[in-house]
């Protein structure tokens, strides 16, 4: 997984809960690579998901719901880290569908083999769309949250249905996301 | 006290901690930052990848068209090679036949005229061809064993007739201290030295000399540079023109091409060959005074030696050289030393007798006067009657040059037993050596046989008759006029053969019949000459016998002799086949041809008087004449024998009846196509056996299948049943 993840987890953790917790995380999980991140490697999947189950077991939240809000947490790192693809885009659809076309693509000239997820989209009328994900990750609640600050970012309301989901033995996720004034 | 330095140390830890913070804030960052500047310059390194690798695709794309252009011109040069080469055997061919017939003198002359013509388009088509080789880097240079006397020989000898025509004297020496074989290309070499030579004759007056010759000029561990120069003593060439004269399409003068001829690219074809083969090419030269042009080549010894005739040694012997010209004297004195003759010179036979006189005691037994190029022969007689005088006789013995040119004196000498004749023309080391050796009495005259009036007439036998004495060859060729050429040329050197039209036709015959030899043409249908070659080994492998198979190539390219060999044949001619290299090839597989009749006059040449066809008297200029045939032009091309006339008529009638019956079912499938194929194969047979009003006829029909005009087409083909019946009812009738 890119660095960027872990990068930003470490902020996320340091900034909302303190770096005694993000300290006392590295201690008990003892990752591999020592907790020593950067955003331009790769580092093993495994950390990520021994650092949020430790987290989770830590502050009693539901991993689910803390994987939702790090993914609202790695929206907004990216779009201040890389806000032309934010800015490109005068809406929250819009910018959904250019995910898999337009930023997935510029990552992989910076990054051969990223390993990045499927995502296709399906769009039947001007205010709904329907995202199609898939990952050998099932990260899919992570896109839950991407898809959360997103919105926030482009100040819409939207509602969403997740069905079917791969953690109950799909082969993809379809988010069926509704938007309204 | 206490409290207050606790409060001072808490306050410090508290300093402390917050610094820490501040600077892992800062060290967070700069890696961001560095970050950022990683992925930026990824970004840049992507962006002139991507740039990158679009003119690399570019490239590659132009990589292909440039080579695809490369192959296309070396197939165009194949394709020309061919297609120039083979009309061009068909004219030098028949040339060379007609020839030998009875001409009186103003056909004589036309003939000559037209062989000239034949020889010099041919030399242009092969300066261009080289050249375009060269340009295209096809040319290869091969490295084999290479004999120099043997290479300065053949060069010579290509270009003695002109030479001969000119009235220049020509001469090659070979340094003897060679006496290895070099590795290196005969051919290129002979060919720049022919180059060279033809040049120099073309620039010298007649009575001038043109000596070729080859010398060593650094040997250093089983190396050898090797000095190659032809010397004339023509018009010169200025200092201004000298500079630019080995580039292509130059010559010393633009107003000498008018005068001498020439494609202006025999010395640049000559200079890229020198370079090719690592070496220099230049030319001293001043005007008036003549000119050196020389080529200089690094070539490695063979450790093959040149073999060495015993009866070489001339050791014992008084040579005196007598002449005014320093080439002879030179070339002649270092060839007799070099054999260990004592040698000595004078600038002319009117000098000897003194000479004679003042050496007497040191010159006077067994010593010969070896007079190299000698004008007027009655001066032998008269110094020899002086001598006699003298009282110096039975010694010395005269070698006199036996110049072509003065063929008309040769009774002078006749006789005479002192007097033993040297071929000069060229003046070559075997034949002095082998001169003076038969004037000392150490080498018998018989051994020497002048094996170069290739144009006997003999009498060919019949093909069951060369199959019984083992001599009957098998000849596949599918061009009707290359058929009749050679067959033609073979009869004329007392050769017989019979004729496959293909490849696998030819297997078909050979297993039938013991043929001594296979001649194939490399390109044919059904079978070319590779396939049948290939068989005929095959074949062979359960006899164990193995039968030489030579090659008749019209492609001249490199490649094409080199597929020959490695397919299994073992020799090659290029198309057009002289007579003279058939004959050699001829008598190196097979030996010579049959001497029946050797004597006679060649009877199939008053058959062709006789094989006036009747209707001739008619007028045949006419276009109304009934008939079909025009003979006066089949008679000029196959006209000497009443029988290959019919023969050749025949054979036409079978295939063309199977063209028109494919013509007519095109026709039926709406084929422009195969009536245009058909109509070119019908088209060329019918002009070679002269039926014309066929040919236009068909000419018409492959030019409207060409471009599909079947109005054309509808008006055209049903003439050409009618004309054909015509055409048969009068082969019919022979």
């Amino acid at each position: 997984m890119k660095g960027i993840v872990f990068t930003t987890f470490n902020d996320m953790v340091e900034q909302e809960i303190g770096i005694e917790t993000w300290d006392a995380i590295l201690d008990s999980v003892n990752p591999e690579s020592k907790g020593v991140y950067t955003a331009v490697e790769d580092f093993p999947d495994e950390e990520l998901f021994a650092m949020i189950s430790d987290l989770s077991e830590k502050t009693g939240t539901p991993i689910v719901e803390l994987v939702t809000a790090f993914g609202q947490y790695l929206f907004h790192t990216f779009a201040i880290k890389h806000g032309v693809f934010v800015d490109d885009k005068s809406n929250f659809l819009d910018f959904l569908k250019s995910i898999d076309e337009v930023i997935h693509k510029e990552v992989e000239k910076l990054y051969p083999n990223p390993n990045l997820p499927s995502l296709h989209w399906e769009q039947h009328d001007e205010n709904s769309l329907e995202l199609y994900y898939s990952s050998p990750r099932k990260l899919c609640h992570l896109a839950d949250g991407l898809i959360k600050g997103a919105a926030q970012k482009y100040k819409t309301k939207y509602t969403m249905e997740h069905s079917p989901c791969m953690h109950d033995g799909s082969d993809h996720c379809c988010f069926s996301i509704k938007q309204y004034d | 006290m206490m409290v207050a330095i606790i409060a001072v140390l808490v306050s410090s830890n508290m300093t402390e901690e917050s610094a820490y913070k501040r600077a892992y804030e800062r060290q967070k960052v700069a890696r961001e930052k560095a970050e950022q500047l990683l992925e930026t310059r990824s970004r840049e390194l992507y962006e002139s990848n991507t740039v990158l690798s679009k003119y690399n695709k570019e490239l590659i794309t132009q990589k292909a068209i440039a080579e695809s252009a490369v192959k296309a011109k070396s197939e165009f040069l194949a394709t020309m090679s061919h297609e120039l080469r083979t009309p061009m055997n068909g004219v030098v061919g028949m040339v060379d036949l007609l020839s030998v017939t009875e001409l009186d003198v103003d056909q004589q002359k036309m003939l000559e005229v037209v062989n000239a013509s034949a020889q010099s388009l041919l030399a242009i088509i092969n300066d261009i061809l080289d050249f375009s080789k060269i340009d295209a880097g096809m040319l290869n240079i091969e490295i084999v064993d290479m004999g120099l006397r043997e290479v300065l020989d053949e060069a010579v000898q290509i270009i003695e007739a002109n030479a001969l025509l000119k009235g220049v004297k020509l001469l090659s020496y070979v340094d003897p201290g060679i006496v290895y074989y070099q590795q290196g290309d005969p051919t290129r070499v002979r060919q720049i030295l022919i180059n060279l030579g033809g040049n120099a004759i073309k620039f010298s007056e007649p009575g001038k000399e043109v000596l070729i010759r080859a010398d060593k000029v650094v040997s250093d561990a089983g190396y050898s540079r090797i000095r190659f120069s032809v010397i004339d003593h023509g018009i010169g060439i200025s200092k201004a023109a000298q500079s630019g004269l080995f580039d292509e399409f130059t010559q010393a003068d633009t107003s000498t091409t008018r005068q001498f001829g020439g494609t202006g690219l025999g010395l640049a074809i000559s200079k890229k060959m020198t370079q090719l083969m690592g070496g220099e090419i230049g030319v001293i030269s001043e005007t008036g005074k003549g000119s050196t042009f020389w080529f200089e080549l690094p070539l490695a010894d063979s450790n093959k030696g040149l073999e060495k005739d015993k009866a070489d040694d001339l050791s014992g012997l008084h040579v005196l050289v007598a002449s005014s010209s320093e080439s002879y004297r030179e070339v002649c004195q270092s060839y007799l030393r070099h054999e260990n003759a004592e040698v000595e010179v004078t600038m002319g036979i009117d000098e000897c007798l003194q000479f004679f006189k003042n050496a007497e005691d040191t010159f006077g037994s067994e010593s010969i006067i070896v007079i190299p190029d000698l004008d007027d022969y009655a001066k032998v007689t008269s110094l020899r009657k002086n001598f006699i005088d003298a009282g110096l006789m039975p010694y010395p013995r005269f070698v006199v040059g036996n110049n072509r040119q003065h063929k008309d004196q040769d009774h002078i000498l006749e006789g005479i037993e002192e007097v033993t004749m040297m071929d000069t023309s060229p003046m070559r080391r075997s034949a002095l050596i082998n001169a003076v050796a038969i004037a000392a009495g150490r080498a018998s005259p018989e051994i020497h046989h002048d094996d170069d009036d290739l144009m006997e007439r003999v009498q060919a036998p019949t093909a069951e008759e060369a199959l019984n004495q083992g001599k009957l060859i098998l000849l596949a060729e599918d061009n009707l006029t290359n058929q009749l050429v050679i067959h033609k040329q073979l009869n004329a050197l007392g050769y017989q053969c019979e004729i496959a039209n293909n490849g696998k036709e030819g297997f078909d015959m050979w297993k039938a019949k013991p043929y001594c030899m296979l001649l194939s043409d490399c390109h044919m249908p059904i079978w070319d000459g590779f396939q049948l070659t290939d068989a005929i080994r095959k074949d062979e492998k359960s006899t164990g016998k193995r039968a030489p198979i030579v090659a008749i190539t019209a492609n001249a390219l490199h490649g094409e002799a080199e597929r020959c060999l490695a397919a299994g044949m073992d020799d090659y001619m290029a198309k057009p086949v002289a007579m003279k290299v058939l004959k050699q090839t001829l008598v190196k597989w097979m030996g010579k041809g049959s001497t029946l009749g050797q004597t006679e006059v060649d009877s199939s040449l008053e058959v062709a008087v006789q094989v006036e066809a009747p209707s001739q008297a008619n007028g045949d200029d006419d276009e109304d004449s009934t008939c079909p045939i025009d003979e006066r032009m089949l008679k000029d091309m196959f006209g000497d024998d009443e029988d290959t006339f019919k023969e050749i008529l025949q054979s036409f009638i079978g295939p063309s009846e199977a063209i028109i019956a494919d013509l007519m079912a095109a026709h039926g499938v709406l084929s422009a196509t195969e009536i245009k194929a058909h109509a070119h194969k019908l088209k060329s047979s019918s002009r070679s056996i002269g039926s014309n009003r066929m040919a236009d006829i068909c000419a018409a029909l492959e030019a409207a299948g060409g471009q599909s005009n079947w109005g054309l087409i509808d008006e055209e083909l049903p003439k050409l049943e009618p004309e054909y019946q015509k055409v048969k009812s009068y082969i019919d009738s022979l």
